[in-house]
């Protein structure tokens, strides 16, 4: 098993229509230009062209052995202890032999922009932009969901689904621990004492390697 | 025996699996099977002897994960040629009548641009393994399980510099989709791989035999090149701790036909595959000879995903030009900084007008141009699926750029002139690239038949120096029609002669032809539709002209370009679709001001406002009678699902800035009205706050006094400006789980200190639940509802205090 963690400094990827008006809960229409209002129409579009220059995104994953369901009723992982805690992570991981945590990012360019429209009072193009980059992260965390499922399985395992902590009883609070064992840092990602990461455009999260039925 | 020659005559049986027997002789789980070539050498020999026995031509040596990184991992990096070369060994002991091949597995990391690994630390790590290989003596090498495209270049190039004769096949792992997992589909592999000069193409792994008989097909018809195939057992399943393999030997086996149907001339099996399926297949091939393919190399250019293929009957090529500093000081300037955002820019808008492939130029004085090439090409990269065109007069820039594309590169240019050909010949070669060639040297001959001289001269050169002429693509130059009249005539007997004469493929700078005119799309696409009918194939253009886009399109349906006109009424479809302006009447100036708020047309409100007070409107009667009640009505329209946040965000950024305009006018009369006095603040820990200032914004514009504390905001300063404020309302956001336990502070407070406040909250992670729970005065779901709970709240506020 690998001890350092893969890094990928460039995600490629593509910003779609369709899931951005589907991030800002516009239903119904695929396109940006079937909107009737233009002005709408063309700021969402410069807000997507101008993500493009902004969004770097990147990811780092690490697989780890976890040693089962252990005494004190928490799921035991020898090289990092106390990170999955919680009811939660027993069903998640609990039959898991082992498990890949990630954390991807898609860099702070386009944040810095949001804060900067925010202050000059765009706050349309600041809230566009904004959409468009949390759509991003997790776009970024699918791609590499993509690559951890793909050794998962030619390995002879099922995925569990990805788990990041805030979701149900996984808190929060086990962030920075998550953060370091995968070595967040290596992606530029840093976690602040209320637990956030910075990158606030980042996910993190574990998937189980699950043995097939 | 030369099996390059033979595998045309005969198909050759690979062997299977080694992983899988190795795990029925003991090796632990976790264990390299690369460290038994040392540790447990009987094992390794009776695995190979068992595949000889079971009629295998060809033995992979148990090499698979030894290179550096790998071995690493166990700490067997300093034993890697003996691990190399023992495994060699036990091959030849245990199949003495087998050819030998040299098994070369994946890093173990991934490559830049994607990963960390660059370029050449790639080729170091393989040529370390490979040459080991080849100095034990192997027959052949293969290179496998290969996913990322880039990887398998650097695999290729490493091979090539020290394989010598030794054949060499080179196999890619495909998934269920048809695509490897980095998105490489088996066309591009195989056009690419075929650039690289390997002598096999490989398909092996991971899905089963099923799916992989379309990937060899697809292969076949794409290169001429033999295929070697080899599946593996489906699937794997982890069954207590080991990993077994549930396709029966027979089923695989079974497609052994159907695979040299398809056109493979070498048959072996990968994971889970075990000697009786070696059997198996060979039996099923008896007396089967190889399919006989002639198909002749193309002149292509590919990147990771796609592949474009220049000739006749090809679609035309449009590559486009803007990534360019020539002319453009912002873009310059940007490249002088080392900023990407206009690259990025251009190459997206490119590429959503229709370009092909793009050209790389950013040639700036004084910049390092080699680092520059490689910025852009991962910007590129990460923002479009296009081939590209690496475009320097600097070597050192074009070979940077090389090792950092994944797929077969176009290079521009080389021309007649001897150093240049000297110079940029062995980068073609080495890195597999396609090529540009001008026919012109020192100057440009007048006549089509000085430049079909000097097309004669780089073709010979380049095949002295081992590149073939498929590799070529003929810059036959558009020149200036301004300038020079009768240039176009030579132009086009340039492009039909070389074609004719050489069968090499053609292309021209097409902008240039207009320069110094009016109306330069006109003149544009006339030339481009005469020199499609020369026989064009490719053409360096503005992608952004639609003049020139159509004419494209147009021409490539007289030129056998566009089969059944498909992709001209496709393209012409698509520009039906695009939306059209509202015809909306004539409008009063007011009526314009509740479209504009309504339509979040910010650019042209403050106009429409003045428009309307010049025109004696009374600026109360703007706020209150046009502009409310748009906002109103787009409520409403929101509360029906009708209109979306969006519309709610754009329409009152709008309307504060037709606001704005009235708000001095509105002081001056003493008509401005308060309908309350809110303090808002993103509790402290939160470190984002838009959601907050955009219900800053609505419920500014509907007449509420805002005081706005911004975000991480702690309790004491929200106490303090509420009591400076007379705070009716305290509203407060927080978008994680930790830091809402904020919300419940200030309430409890407010509770405990008997302060007169509403509190209400909201953001990401709030419920309405949470909201109950904790006793807030209110709850606002997102910026929708934000107006209706505040009214409600202050309608509260007024009847306590009544």
């Amino acid at each position: 098993m690998k001890k350092q963690p893969q890094v990928i400094e460039n995600l490629p990827f593509t910003i779609d229509e369709t899931r951005v008006l589907r991030e800002m809960r516009v239903s119904r229409i695929k396109t940006v230009d079937e909107l009737e209002e233009r002005p709408l129409a063309e700021a969402m579009k410069r807000a997507i062209a101008k993500a493009y220059t902004l969004i770097h995104g990147k990811g780092v994953y690490k697989t780890i052995e976890l040693g089962g369901v252990g005494e004190d009723g928490e799921v035991a992982a020898p090289s990092a202890p106390g990170l999955f805690t919680g009811k939660d992570m027993v069903n998640l991981l609990g039959q898991c032999p082992q498990a890949t945590v990630l954390a991807v990012t898609i860099g702070d360019g386009l944040e810095t922009e949001v804060e900067r429209l925010d202050k000059a009072g765009d706050i349309t193009e600041a809230y566009l932009l904004e959409m468009v980059g949390g759509l991003m992260a997790d776009y970024m965390a699918d791609r590499v969901d993509e690559r951890i499922e793909s050794s998962i399985q030619r390995a002879g395992f099922d995925r569990t689904m990805r788990y990041s902590p805030g979701y149900g009883d996984w808190p929060l609070e086990r962030q920075p621990l998550l953060a370091r064992i995968v070595e967040a840092e290596r992606i530029g990602i840093t976690v602040t004492q209320s637990h956030i990461m910075i990158p606030r455009k980042s996910v993190s999260a574990v998937i189980g390697w699950k043995r097939k039925a | 025996m030369n099996l390059l020659e033979e595998i045309k005559k005969r198909i050759f049986i690979l062997d299977g699996s080694m992983g899988a027997l190795l795990q029925g002789r003991g090796l632990p789980h976790g264990h390299a099977p690369d460290l038994w070539n040392l540790e447990r050498p009987d094992a390794i020999r009776d695995v190979h002897r068992q595949y000889a026995e079971a009629g295998a031509d060809i033995v992979l040596t148990n090499t698979f994960g030894a290179t550096r990184l790998r071995l690493g991992d166990y700490s067997a990096h300093d034993r890697l040629v003996q691990i190399n070369q023992a495994a060699v060994a036990l091959a030849r002991e245990g199949a003495p009548n087998a050819l030998v091949a040299g098994d070369v597995g994946p890093l173990g990391g991934i490559m830049a641009p994607t990963g960390e690994i660059t370029f050449d630390e790639g080729v170091e790590i393989f040529r370390e393994q490979i040459a080991a290989l080849v100095q034990a003596g192997v027959d052949l090498i293969v290179v496998e399980t290969m996913f990322d495209l880039m990887e398998i270049k650097a695999a290729v190039v490493a091979a090539n510099d020290v394989r010598g004769n030794t054949p060499l096949v080179a196999s890619m792992t495909f998934n269920v989709d048809g695509v490897t997992d980095t998105g490489t589909d088996p066309v591009t592999a195989a056009l690419t791989l075929e650039g690289l000069g390997v002598d096999i193409l490989g398909i092996n792994c991971s899905t089963g035999p099923e799916p992989m008989v379309a990937v060899v097909e697809r292969i076949a018809a794409s290169t001429g090149l033999p295929i070697c195939v080899q599946p593996n057992a489906g699937l794997p399943v982890n069954r207590g701790g080991v990993t077994v393999f549930e396709t029966p030997m027979e089923k695989v086996a079974s497609f052994a036909v159907p695979f040299a149907k398809a056109g493979a001339n070498i048959i072996g099996g990968c994971c889970g595959t075990t000697p009786d399926y070696i059997r198996m297949a060979r039996a099923s091939l008896q007396g089967m000879a190889p399919k006989s393919r002639t198909m002749a190399p193309s002149m292509a250019i590919t990147s990771r995903m796609i592949s474009l293929v220049a000739g006749d009957g090809q679609p035309f090529i449009k590559i486009g030009e803007k990534i360019n500093p020539t002319g453009r000081k912002a873009f310059a300037q940007s490249i002088k900084e080392g900023r990407m955002d206009m690259v990025i820019a251009d190459a997206r808008k490119q590429f959503e007008h229709g370009a092909m492939a793009l050209d790389v130029n950013v040639g700036v004085p004084l910049v390092d141009e080699a680092v520059m090439m490689e910025k852009a090409l991962t910007a590129v990269q990460n923002v479009t699926p296009l081939p590209v065109v690496i475009d320097s007069s600097y070597v050192s820039a074009l070979e940077a750029g090389l090792k950092l594309f994944p797929g077969r590169a176009l290079i521009n240019s080389i021309n007649g002139e001897q150093e240049r050909l000297e110079e940029v010949t062995p980068l073609v070669k080495k890195y597999g690239a396609s090529v540009i060639a001008l026919l012109a040297g020192d100057d440009i001959p007048e006549l089509a038949s000085g430049r079909l001289k000097i097309a004669e001269r780089i073709l010979r050169y380049l095949e002295d120096h081992g590149v073939p002429k498929e590799r070529v693509i003929f810059d036959c130059l558009a020149l200036v029609v301004s300038a020079m009249q009768d240039g176009a005539a030579q132009t086009l007997e340039t492009i039909r002669e070389v074609k004719r004469q050489f069968g090499v493929p053609t292309m021209i700078g097409l902008s240039n032809v207009s320069f110094g005119l009016p109306r330069r799309g006109a003149i544009n696409s006339s030339f481009l539709a005469m020199a499609m009918g020369a026989g064009l194939d490719a053409a360096i253009v503005n992608p952004y002209d639609e003049e020139m886009n159509r004419a494209a399109a147009a021409a490539s349906m007289f030129c056998g370009r566009d089969p059944q006109c498909r992709v001209y009424i496709d393209m012409m479809e698509e520009a039906e679709n695009k939306p059209k302006e509202k015809d909306t009447g004539p409008k009063t100036t007011l009526e314009m001001i509740s479209a504009a708020v309504l339509d979040g047309d910010k650019s042209h409100i403050e106009e429409l406002v003045n428009k309307a007070l010049a025109e004696g409107s009374d600026p109360m009667g703007i706020f209150l009678d046009t502009m409310t009640p748009a906002i109103r009505h787009l409520g409403d329209l929101f509360a029906q699902r009708k209109k979306f946040i969006p519309h709610l965000v754009a329409a009152a950024d709008t309307m504060k800035r037709g606001v704005a305009v009235l708000d001095p006018l509105l002081k001056q009369s003493g008509s401005t009205q308060n309908k309350g006095t809110i303090v808002f603040a993103t509790v402290k820990g939160d470190i984002h706050d838009i959601g907050k200032n955009i219900c800053v914004l609505m419920l500014s514009n509907f007449g509420y006094k805002v005081v706005d504390l911004g975000k991480n905001v702690p309790l004491e300063d929200i106490f303090a400006a509420a009591e400076k404020e007379g705070a009716h309302i305290i509203a407060l956001s927080a978008l994680m789980t930790t830091t809402m336990i904020q919300m419940k502070l200030v309430v409890d407070e407010v509770r405990a200190r008997n302060l007169p406040y509403k509190v209400m909250v909201g953001g990401a992670v709030v419920t309405k639940t949470f909201a109950d729970e904790i006793g807030a005065g209110a709850y606002g779901k997102d910026v929708g509802d934000v107006v209706d709970v505040t009214a409600g709240l202050m309608e509260t506020v007024r009847e306590e205090n009544k």
